[in-house]
């Protein structure tokens, strides 16, 4: 499951720049681009919440 | 802070290099870049002048938490407060606290106005130009006030929540600033990288006369703008407090992965955005961050927005309220940050504050870094001279007269600087962290007359 959402995470965060690559390339177009933004977006702080923290025992303190 | 706040930080406690690298690239990809990156437009910055100034300037503050900074927090492992208590005395320190919450609360109002922006963007709120400097609109304030309550409260419950929200948000804020630039590009006429520094001189930065109410920004201005920026955590020595927990000095490099990130390219994506927004309608001065990342990436920006701008709002106003809960200590946090949140709400209703950022940027850095220099030239110099370090703690002073002179004699020069020679704010850091070192060790120098070179190594305290 850990491994599932990290990777759904991973998508987000590649979607959540290469749409934008894409419509530069012109290979989108803005409807599209903003579109699968958003996707990513959601992809990265759905998979992102529900996974534990992974912390250092005084990350806090820092 | 709850840990280690009056004594040094244990070996088994430092952390690896990744934690510094994430903490730096998340923290200075905040809210505020949104506004820094088109007040260089509006400054008149020419294209070589920016890229090249915010290289070199960043270059120099990555060396100055390196070269500065890191190595005297690994070496003492102390907070800044602690260490500053030690030397001056805790009545000075004070002081310090309350000049540091107040600009604290200013820095967040800043980051409130940039949430405030996108928030209003549904409702058509008129959105704050250059030239304002009060609130334009009831849709203005409202928005404001709304942002600024919620922002407050949150902080007052303490920001445990918040600062996971922060933790998992960073890297997504980076690269939806990435997105903007990238995105930015089209709209700009520039199809090819080849493009990009024909257009750029030619229609982006081109160097010409600044907007209404902005100052003229030379090359000068941005390498120093971006050098001092953050001068209160190098010079200043605020992260002192992050780097106690370093193995090595040379953890302090870390703080390249938020300069470059923060600094260099969301300030330029930033800035990018701006110039779409002047290029389709020349009169729209208006540098409004919810609107312009709306039109370049849609609402994935304004989340960008608002996310940035809370994230950073929140531990801002937190510490503000920490700040000033040192000058009445038996007062609830709660209620105090609560005062701290109102304060930043009064001053995001401003937009003359947020619309010189970079002024107050400047003016932050100045009054703050001077008591860098202090702890510097006690770290260094007192040892090689005989000095007796920490007086205030050796002797129980309350308010050490000669940390107290150094750092409002520092702040006079500067303040003649500024007034009487004209010497723009962006400039005066420098020299008043070395007024300040110097005052703080001749005065020190000559309250123990016989003090000789003794060629001790930095960090023995030939005193004690």
């Amino acid at each position: 499951m850990r491994n599932a959402l990290l990777l759904l995470s991973w998508c987000g965060l590649v979607l959540t720049v290469l749409p934008a690559l894409l419509y530069f390339s012109g290979v989108s177009d803005t409807g599209t681009m903003k579109g699968l933004l958003l996707v990513g977006t959601g992809l990265w702080f759905c998979a992102r919440i529900p996974l534990p923290e992974k912390r250092d025992r005084d990350e806090d303190a820092l | 802070m709850a840990e280690f706040e009056r004594e040094p930080v244990p070996q088994e406690r430092l952390k690896s290099l990744r934690s510094f690298v994430s903490l730096y690239a998340g923290e200075h990809v905040a809210g505020t870049e949104f506004m820094i990156g088109p007040l260089f437009l509006a400054a008149g910055v020419s294209a070589f002048d920016l890229l090249i100034g915010l290289l070199v300037g960043n270059i120099l503050a990555v060396l100055s938490w390196a070269f500065i900074c890191a190595p005297v927090a690994v070496s003492e492992r102390l907070t800044l407060y602690y260490k500053l208590e030690r030397i001056c005395g805790s009545g000075l320190v004070r002081i310090y606290n309350v000049a540091n919450g107040v600009l604290f609360c200013i820095l967040a109002g800043a980051m409130v106005s940039v949430s405030a922006t996108a928030v209003g963007l549904p409702f058509d709120m008129k959105m704050p130009s250059l030239e304002d400097i009060l609130p334009n609109s009831v849709g203005w304030v409202g928005a404001v006030v709304l942002i600024g309550a919620v922002f407050g409260f949150v902080a007052a419950k303490g920001y445990d929540a918040m600062a996971r929200v922060a933790s998992l948000s960073a890297p997504w804020i980076a690269l939806v600033f990435l997105a903007c630039g990238i995105v930015a590009l089209p709209a700009l006429g520039i199809n090819s990288l080849a493009e990009f520094w024909e257009v750029a001189n030619r229609k982006i930065w081109t160097g010409g006369d600044p907007m209404t109410g902005q100052t003229k920004f030379t090359i000068w201005h941005v390498i120093f703008f971006a050098w001092f920026c953050n001068a209160a955590m190098h010079l200043g020595m605020a992260d002192m407090s992050i780097f106690r927990y370093a193995r090595k000095w040379q953890y302090g490099f870390s703080s390249a992965a938020g300069m470059f990130v923060g600094h260099y390219m969301a300030w330029i994506s930033a800035s990018l955005l701006f110039a779409v927004q002047l290029m389709a309608d020349p009169s729209n001065g208006k540098v409004a961050p919810g609107p312009m990342a709306y039109s370049a990436v849609g609402v994935t920006g304004l989340l960008c927005v608002v996310i940035a701008g809370w994230t950073t709002a929140n531990p801002t106003i937190y510490r503000a309220g920490l700040a000033f809960q040192a000058l009445y200590p038996r007062s609830s946090r709660f209620t105090v940050t609560l005062v701290a949140g109102g304060v930043a709400t009064v001053g995001a209703l401003f937009p003359g504050i947020v619309m010189r950022l970079l002024d107050f940027v400047g003016l932050y850095g100045t009054i703050l870094v001077p008591m860098g220099a202090l702890i510097v030239v006690e770290h260094y110099l007192f040892p090689l001279w005989g000095l007796e370090r920490e007086l205030a703690s050796r002797r129980g002073i309350r308010f050490s007269l000669t940390a107290g002179v150094s750092w409002l004699g520092a702040l006079g020069v500067c303040g003649i600087l500024n007034l009487v020679f004209g010497v723009q704010v962006f400039f005066l850091a420098l020299p008043g962290w070395l007024v300040a070192g110097l005052l703080y060790f001749s005065l020190s120098f000559v309250r123990k007359p016989g003090a000789r070179p003794t060629h001790t190594a930095a960090g023995e305290v030939p005193n004690a």
